[in-house]
């Protein structure tokens, strides 16, 4: 196991190499004049494309390019974000926690949700509960994410007044936290308010939550309820369900105990893969709402053109990738105790 | 279940409450990056600049006030400038503003900064120089820059050109003073020449002044996040503490989030995105909605290539009903029948939603030289007709063309051009045609600057009408390779006005020129678009705010 998971560890560097590389790859397919037109900002500055090429070294080769920024990647200097106007290991810290609390706060009702929608829909099968969660995965599918966010804002924000705007914290609750009152522990809004013992801040960060937290979990929902009815059927039908109804086992208990432990692998590869979904989920919602994470930074710096920016996302996010999917193998062999990595 | 909704509901409601009467919160569309004032040259880093820092000097709407300097006196040939400071200015961290911080700010403006940054701009215009190659870096020397800035025995500042620049104060006003000792401590350039070499031409966007500003400014750097950036009031602002005490420049992405939050009391400012969700705004309580104020420094403009980059096109001088010689827009009459079926009423319903303001040249309605009393050309069918019909020897009409129109991506006005003249030319004539497509924006700017646009509709701008129309009309112009204007005569006018001492002494030669371009239309301008705001109804002093770009002018 020790070394299933060193291997794999190992492979990450090896993952990240082929990730940036392939990034800067593409960005070569950009004529040169168009990359740098994308530094300037007013028409003034047009005249300079010659010095911007060149001071840049836009026109060197793609493996020049990517030896230069990986020299200074390698010594801890993932270069500077025009987009931020900060060094990007500046941003990733100060935007990432952002984004990984929208995360959480989204991932434990997303999956819990979804996975017992998917059971109800299974259990229920060709029943009205079937039909009626079978149509909500299909509106959640269909609804784009900006068109609900936008929803949510003018009802619940506009009209109702229920919950605020944008952003992750009230202008008043930010103030806190950028004067030092309350100190930046975790960098995750609630859990710093709540270990200053500030509820009335804790609570305006969750209020920030909602809208971008149902938005993300509406998107995501779709996948995993439909993954979570069709293991469940698969369980459901098996041979060892029908010997265990045989032996008078109560339909609560084999649908608990036995069919959804069986479901759980195919659940877990898709939970997996929902926490990708979300990231790159993240760059809608955050813009939609103004949450200050990552994604939001990134979809900026790859519309200015700005390389470091997005190569310091792809950084980040193949290794959350490559940490989920090993989290993913590990937990197989928690569920199901025949899976062994040598 | 219903007893839970209900106090959940009111717990919820909570959440909105109107600004502070001593706060302002300005919600803008893109972030703040960086703030050294060298580099800031995008909207939303240009505007917490100018309220922390400030110039000797201000532009105020085309007129030029005394800010950190009180007077300035030019030696007869405008080669030299010499500014009296104000007294009793002092630096956000407390310390007093003296010359050696005036004589350390402009010095590092003419050495630091990356090709797009305000510094090159100022140094392009000050010392003409087009960046660091390394033709000017074997003669830019610490020697000459300080011999070009320096402090004189009266405490004044003194700066020596080696010609006179008739755009001076317009840089001027741009290069904004900073505490010399706070920078050297942080480990900026010393103001000498041991580390001069390290800093020439380098992109300081990150520097110690970026991470902590220190300006003399009438607000003071508090704190920043990724989606605000937080100042406020200094109470030792040498022209009095700004009335509105806080301010958040809050960055908000979705436009709907912006408008609501102005409806609902939670910005004072937020940028609306077009006129149609400006007028929803309208009557509406609590807020006030500004249609037509002016625009600064801005000039609108349709420019034609005469030597157009395109190995599709026609050689010189052919003719085809399918095509477009390469110097198409060479022919006067050309020009002068484009500019004729251009409908500039159908530019300001469609384009401006008829907020334009007509044109009398092609500076910017509020430059100092614009002359009312000129005319230029004007849509008429008929005279566009009599035009093609002499263009080319008069072998245009029989043969007709087709010119290719491009548009760029996400951009209305840019349709609404390539429209109105299709429509036109169509109309003017069977033979005549035009093929309209669409290019992505950054692609259209670089094809503009490579000269492969047959004509563009742009945006242009400059304080100075030096800057101005050299931009846009002279061989050595950043949008030369764009026009390809060949007038030596232009050329000649255009210098002479330039070297001239003072307005009084330049507006004459200006009106010559500008009657001669209008003549000679190598471009023709577009209506003035008026700007469109929308703030809330308690706060006072938006016209002025749009007019300084400096919020301590308003109030609640």
């Amino acid at each position: 196991m020790l070394s299933f998971v060193l291997r794999r560890l190992l492979a990450l560097p090896l993952i990240l190499l082929a990730v940036t590389f392939l990034i800067v790859l593409v960005m070569q397919l950009i004529p040169v004049e168009q990359r740098a037109v994308a530094y300037t900002t007013d028409l003034a500055q047009l005249g300079r494309i010659p010095e911007i090429i060149k001071t840049n070294h836009l026109d060197a080769g793609v493996f020049e390019q990517y030896w230069r920024w990986l020299g200074l990647a390698l010594g801890g200097n993932l270069g500077f974000s025009r987009t931020s106007g900060q060094l990007v290991l500046q941003t990733l810290q100060a935007r990432f926690p952002a984004t990984l609390e929208l995360t959480l706060f989204t991932l434990l009702p997303l999956i819990s949700l979804s996975v017992w929608l998917g059971s109800k829909a299974a259990v229920h099968r060709g029943q009205a509960v079937d039909a009626v969660i079978r149509v909500l995965a299909v509106i959640s599918y269909s609804t784009p994410s900006f068109v609900l966010g936008v929803w949510l804002l003018v009802i619940f924000y506009g009209v109702l007044n229920l919950l605020p705007g944008t952003g992750n914290l009230s202008n008043d609750s930010a103030i806190y936290f950028l004067t030092g009152e309350i100190r930046r522990v975790t960098g995750l809004t609630t859990i710093d308010a709540l270990l200053s013992g500030r509820l009335d801040v804790f609570w305006d960060a969750l209020k920030h939550l909602i809208m971008p937290v149902f938005t993300l979990m509406v998107v995501g929902s779709a996948g995993l309820i439909k993954g979570t009815r069709t293991s469940m059927l698969e369980a459901l039908n098996s041979d060892y369900i029908r010997t265990a109804r045989a032996k008078g086992v109560t339909e609560g208990v084999i649908v608990r105990k036995h069919a959804r432990r069986n479901a759980m692998l195919t659940v877990i590869t898709l939970a997996g893969l929902s926490v990708s979904g979300l990231l790159q989920g993240a760059v809608i919602a955050e813009t939609l709402f103004g949450y200050p994470g990552v994604g939001a930074w990134a979809a900026q710096a790859a519309a200015l053109g700005d390389l470091p920016g997005v190569l310091g996302f792809a950084l980040l996010a193949a290794t959350v990738v490559v940490l989920i999917n090993l989290a993913i193998d590990l937990a197989y062999t928690v569920i199901d105790p025949r899976v062994r990595y040598a | 279940m219903k007893r839970f909704i209900v106090p959940l509901t009111l717990a919820l409601a909570s959440s909105a409450l109107a600004t502070p009467k001593d706060a302002l919160v300005y919600q803008i569309a893109s972030a703040t990056a960086s703030v050294e004032p060298a580099q800031a040259v995008a909207t939303f880093d240009v505007l917490p600049v100018q309220q922390m820092f400030e110039g000797l000097y201000l532009d105020n709407f085309g007129k030029y006030e005394p800010l950190l300097a009180t007077t300035f006196t030019q030696s007869r040939d405008g080669k030299t400038t010499t500014f009296t400071l104000r007294k009793g200015v002092k630096f956000h961290d407390g310390s007093a503003m003296t010359c050696s911080d005036a004589e350390y700010s402009v010095r590092r403006t003419l050495l630091v900064g990356s090709e797009t940054s305000l510094a090159a701009q100022i140094r392009a215009n000050l010392l003409s120089i087009p960046g660091f190659t390394p033709e000017v870096k074997k003669t830019y020397t610490f020697a000459k820059l300080s011999n070009m800035v320096k402090c004189n025995a009266a405490g004044q500042l003194v700066l020596t050109l080696d010609r006179n620049v008739p755009s001076l104060l317009d840089s001027i006003a741009q290069v904004y003073i900073v505490p010399m000792k706070t920078l050297v401590a942080g480990g900026d350039w010393s103001g000498t020449a041991r580390d001069f070499g390290a800093f020439l031409g380098e992109d300081v966007s990150n520097s110690v002044l970026a991470q902590k500003p220190v300006g003399t400014g009438a607000y003071q750097f508090v704190a920043r996040d990724p989606s605000r950036f937080v100042l406020r009031g200094f109470t030792q602002y040498w022209g009095g503490a700004p009335a509105l005490k806080n301010v958040i420049l809050q960055k908000v992405d979705s436009d709907t989030a912006r408008v609501l939050a102005l409806q609902k009391g939670d910005a004072d400012i937020a940028l609306i995105p077009d006129r149609d969700t400006l007028g929803k705004l309208k009557g509406i309580p609590g807020v006030k909605v500004y249609e037509d104020l002016p625009t600064r420094n801005l000039t609108g403009v349709v420019l034609f290539n005469q030597n157009i980059k395109d190995d599709k096109l026609l050689p010189a001088g052919q003719l085809a009903e399918n095509n477009v010689p390469v110097n198409f827009f060479s022919d006067i009459h050309v020009r002068r029948g484009f500019a004729a079926l251009f409908d500039t009423k159908t530019y300001t319903r469609d384009a401006l939603q008829g907020f334009g303001l007509a044109r009398n040249t092609t500076l910017p309605t509020n430059n100092w030289a614009e002359d009312k009393t000129l005319k230029p050309p004007a849509y008429n069918l008929k005279a566009a007709e009599a035009e093609l019909k002499q263009a080319f020897g008069g072998k245009l009409w029989t043969t007709g063309f087709t010119v290719p129109l491009s548009t760029f991506g996400g951009s209305g006005i840019s349709q609404v051009v390539a429209g109105i003249f299709k429509e036109n030319i169509e109309k003017l004539n069977p033979r005549f045609h035009a093929s309209v497509s669409t290019l992505e924006l950054s692609a259209a700017n670089a094809s503009l600057l490579g000269g492969k646009l047959a004509f563009s509709a742009l945006t242009w701008g400059g304080a100075d009408p030096d800057t101005n129309l050299r931009g846009l009309y002279s061989s050595g112009g950043i949008l030369a390779a764009a026009t390809n204007i060949k007038d030596p005569r232009m050329e000649k006018m255009l210098d002479t006005a330039r070297d001239a001492v003072g307005q009084n002494a330049r507006k004459p030669l200006y009106k010559s020129l500008l009657t001669y371009l209008n003549e000679q239309t190598y471009a023709f301008p577009l209506p003035q678009p008026l700007i469109f705001a929308a703030t809330s109804s308690t706060l006072k002093g938006y016209e002025n705010f749009n007019r300084t770009n400096l919020l301590r002018v308003l109030s609640k």
